[in-house]
């Protein structure tokens, strides 16, 4: 049985897949990685196709001993990491013998990083999904927590020709290019966005204000919500706060009555009685997951039909993707 | 109805002006249905269907249902209360009512889910007697208990964990709102109706 020790959980460290679909009705959020590109890159680069659950870290990464050969994948920021001593390289599939430790340290840019296994982690679906759901009483990922020291994670059996080809792909040392990965290095991110839902509440003036200069990340940003500091998005006095409690997406630019930008996050509340003045649109989350508090983020419109053709692009270079992968082996 | 609709992200619309529960016909494409008060969101699969096919079936469906009693398809639930919680004697006070008289008003309504959100299983109720209608506590408590049965802002619900909040707490229920282990997680789902029976402190609600 192949097991994945933890010697050392990182800062928080979690089990996520593509996230829960269908239960927001329920009040139950979809979770899952908060950066779906890196996360989607990382299995496709080990061959996981059917969204396999990988583990999702922050700033400081965890220490993984794993009991059989398998081969791995690390994604995400630019973080410290090595097997056994020796670099290990990011964006590509690599070959971890038994007894393997990979140790994964500081971001040295962005802010989560991300390790998928070729077969998956193990652990229980609650609500059709593996992303741990920390809240009200958690569960999921593992119990509903962060992993800590001492923890064992299990793997899917993966079938010996599976492996084989995982090994080949490893060998082949084809990694994803800086070039095909969102611009998350840059000083200045830029976040495109299209009209939210309540737009037209705020005056043009408003509006031209949320794109005109960046906002800077706070420190109380978390998988929830992606706190935001800066210029102050006023509505009409007489509007603001009587807002009937809607449903609410991620990728949500929420105004509450201070002014300060929130946008809904992976864990965010699936209903909201804040007006939105934008949509995140899907392909840029990723950077902002990568944002680190204190980093500047420059938002920039977009029409809604611009954002729908990103989203079919990035479905494409992700089936293209795994083609590849598969060609490989 | 006359619906306004827009877009709440690539996956999802937001329908307005009307209010529909979980209950569409399937069709390709569709997530789910999430509905709240005057409005209600479509999510869909942008890999499958188009924001535009979406508007045209749910507009569709909507008008067959003008003249349906979609509402009295809501099973009905018994909530047992202890009619005990911290701001109870506050908020008789505070509306000239004794503390009787606010638990008679409370549990004497059948309430309609109107939504459930902010965290997992938590329902806002419809239909609070006005008399019962009171602004948020001034300073929201940075732990509800599991349990709680609060009323603000004209409404009332019930917090199926411990989070914070800023609703007044005038009972509590053993109630397992929540159960991801469920077959339906929630206990409560739009368009349910809610009745509370008070019990009393020592071996009613606690089971």
């Amino acid at each position: 049985m192949n097991e994945v020790k933890v010697e050392r959980g990182g800062l928080w460290t979690s089990v996520q897949d593509g996230g829960r679909a269908g239960w927001r009705h329920s009040g139950m959020p979809g979770s899952g990685a908060m950066d779906m590109f890196a996360y989607r890159a990382a299995n496709a680069m080990v061959g996981n196709v059917r969204g396999e659950a990988a583990l999702e870290f922050t700033m400081d990464g965890p220490t993984l001993v794993f009991a059989e050969a398998s081969v791995i994948c690390v994604s995400g920021g630019d973080f410290i990491a090595s097997l056994d001593d020796v670099v290990l390289p990011l964006w590509r599939p690599v070959y971890v013998p038994a007894g393997g430790r990979v140790r994964i340290g500081a971001a040295r840019s962005g802010y989560r990083g991300y390790l998928a296994v070729a077969g998956g982690f193990d652990v229980p679906a609650v609500l059709g999904s593996r992303s741990m759901y920390p809240h009200a009483h958690g569960f999921a990922g593992l119990a509903g927590r962060a992993l800590a020291a001492g923890d064992a994670l299990l793997l899917n059996p993966l079938a010996p020709e599976a492996h084989r080809l995982a090994v080949a792909a490893a060998a082949a040392k084809y990694g994803l290019a800086a070039s095909m990965r969102p611009d998350y290095g840059a000083r200045v991110k830029r976040v495109r966005c299209f009209a939210g839902a309540e737009h037209t509440r705020f005056a043009p003036g408003v509006r031209e204000q949320f794109a005109a200069a960046p906002y800077v990340l706070s420190a109380q940003s978390d998988r929830m919500g992606l706190r935001l500091a800066g210029a102050s998005l006023v509505q009409p006095s007489a509007e603001a706060g009587s807002m009937p409690s809607a449903p609410a997406a991620v990728g949500n630019v929420q105004v509450p009555p201070n002014g300060q930008p929130i946008v809904l996050a992976a864990d965010g509340q699936t209903i909201g009685g804040y007006p939105r003045i934008a949509q995140v649109a899907a392909v840029d989350m990723p950077i902002l997951a990568q944002a680190r508090p204190g980093d500047a983020i420059h938002f920039e419109w977009i029409t809604v039909e611009h954002a729908e053709q990103l989203w079919h692009d990035r479905e494409r270079d992700f089936q293209q993707l795994n083609l590849t992968m598969k060609t490989l082996r | 109805m006359k619906m306004e609709v827009v877009r709440l992200s690539e996956n999802a619309m937001l329908f307005r002006g009307g209010r529909i529960l979980n209950r569409l016909r399937p069709f390709p494409g569709l997530i789910e249905v999430v509905p709240a008060y005057d409005s209600f969101a479509v999510f869909f699969d942008l890999a499958v269907c188009t924001a535009d096919q979406v508007k045209e079936e749910v507009a569709l469906q909507v008008a067959e249902m003008v003249g349906e009693r979609s509402l009295e398809e809501g099973k009905i639930v018994d909530i047992e209360v202890v009619y005990d919680g911290p701001d109870l004697t506050e908020v008789a006070q505070l509306i000239g009512l004794t503390v009787e008289e606010v638990i008679a008003l409370h549990s004497g309504q059948v309430y309609e889910v109107v939504t459930v959100g902010f965290v997992p299983g938590f329902p806002f109720l419809r239909g609070l007697p006005e008399r019962l209608a009171i602004p948020r506590r001034a300073e929201p408590r940075k732990v509800v208990p599991a349990g709680s049965v609060g009323i603000a802002g004209g409404q009332t619900g019930i917090y199926p964990s411990a989070t914070p909040g800023g609703w007044h707490l005038i009972g509590r229920t053993d109630a397992r709102l929540y159960d991801a282990g469920r077959e339906a997680p929630s206990l409560l789902v739009a368009g349910d109706r809610v009745r509370f029976v008070p019990v009393a402190a020592v071996g009613g609600a606690r089971r």
